[in-house]
């Protein structure tokens, strides 16, 4: 029978039947919907925000370490009881200075003073060397820096005195 | 093609990742066996294309549900079909079923003419091209896509015995209409 042969030439010649081909704007179409897709899938775009996040965290977290860091350092520079605490050393040492050049000169008429004056003031270097290694340790720092230049002021004074006394 | 569905396993997980080189290689293994499934469900190019576009879409976006128990292309084809049988039911056209008792008729008479016909690839198509629409999908599906009627009569929402009545009445028709062009040339 003729609708027999039918499928059976159909079935024998399946492969040839295919013989269209689509064109090239189905596959345009398709991939620019795929892609579209692909942005708006709600896993990869909460894993994006989450990403985003975890970048975020991380980098203030490095931020915050090395922004207290730089700011710690510049603290210390700018801080004005250390500045002060710069001049005044400086200042008084150079007026212990002047001043102990003075009586050195009266060393020849007054040995004993040698002996004396710089027994103390090394003394005073002593106890000053020991405030600053406390300022190091950043304990009560106001107090140590009072009690430095309060040691500068004595060194000062009791030079003065001691060119008071002497007279020469 | 149809064993090809394990050997493709790496190809299809490189789509899911979306790598878009290994979805064009995807495509075009299967963009024109698909494209003529198309066309013998709409008979038109333009729609079939748009088809097509269509089916594709869905799959590449669907493709993480593929679990890799049947194979590709059949899975591919289904969604191919059902893209084409949702295009047409939204036009919410009855499906054309064949005219019952014109067919018997002249089916009989053809068959017992006997006259034997030379086929070709060529005017089964065009015959195909002149069914009406029901019967042209059934035919192609159970000749074409290799579809029981069990399962055209789910994808159409038809009964199984409408999908094997409509069959015979298609194959009938189709060889009326080479009958016809075979008179038509002479």
């Amino acid at each position: 029978m003729n609708t027999d042969r039918l499928e059976d030439f159909i079935n024998a010649n399946r492969g040839e039947f295919d013989n269209l081909e689509p064109s090239e704007k189905v596959w345009k179409n398709i991939e620019k919907n795929t892609r579209k897709v692909k942005k708006l899938s709600p896993v990869v775009y909460l894993l994006r925000i989450a990403a985003v996040i975890l970048v975020a965290i991380g980098l203030s977290v490095v931020l915050i370490k090395t922004g207290t860091f730089k700011s710690g350092q510049l603290a210390k520079q700018a801080d004005p009881e250390m500045v002060e605490l710069i001049e005044a050393e400086a200042y008084y040492a150079s007026q212990v200075n002047e001043k102990m050049e003075e009586i050195r000169k009266c060393y020849d008429i007054h040995p004993e003073l040698k002996e004396e004056i710089e027994g103390d003031l090394s003394e005073l270097q002593q106890m000053y060397n020991s405030l600053k290694n406390d300022l190091n340790e950043n304990v009560a720092k106001k107090t140590v820096i009072e009690a430095m230049i309060e040691n500068n002021r004595y060194r000062l004074k009791m030079v003065d005195e001691v060119l008071e006394q002497i007279n020469c | 093609m149809e064993q090809n569905g394990n050997i493709q396993k790496d190809l299809i997980e490189a789509c899911i990742k979306g790598d878009e080189r290994q979805k064009y290689k995807l495509y075009q293994l299967y963009a024109k066996a698909m494209f003529n499934v198309c066309y013998r469900m709409m008979n038109n190019r333009e729609e079939a294309e748009d088809m097509l576009q269509e089916a594709f879409t869905q799959a590449f976006q669907k493709l993480g549900t593929f679990r890799f128990e049947s194979p590709f292309g059949a899975w591919l084809k289904r969604i191919v079909i059902n893209t084409c049988i949702n295009a047409k039911n939204k036009r919410k056209v009855d499906l054309q079923l064949m005219d019952e008792m014109k067919q018997v008729e002249s089916a009989e008479e053809e068959d017992s003419s006997g006259e034997y016909i030379q086929f070709t690839v060529n005017g089964i198509t065009k015959a195909m091209e002149k069914l009406p629409e029901g019967g042209r999908m059934i035919f192609s599906l159970y000749l074409f896509e290799g579809y029981d009627h069990a399962e055209i009569s789910q994808i159409l929402n038809i009964s199984e015995s409408t999908s094997k009545s409509q069959f015979m009445r298609a194959k009938r028709r189709v060889i009326e209409i080479l009958n016809e062009q075979k008179i038509n040339t002479i």
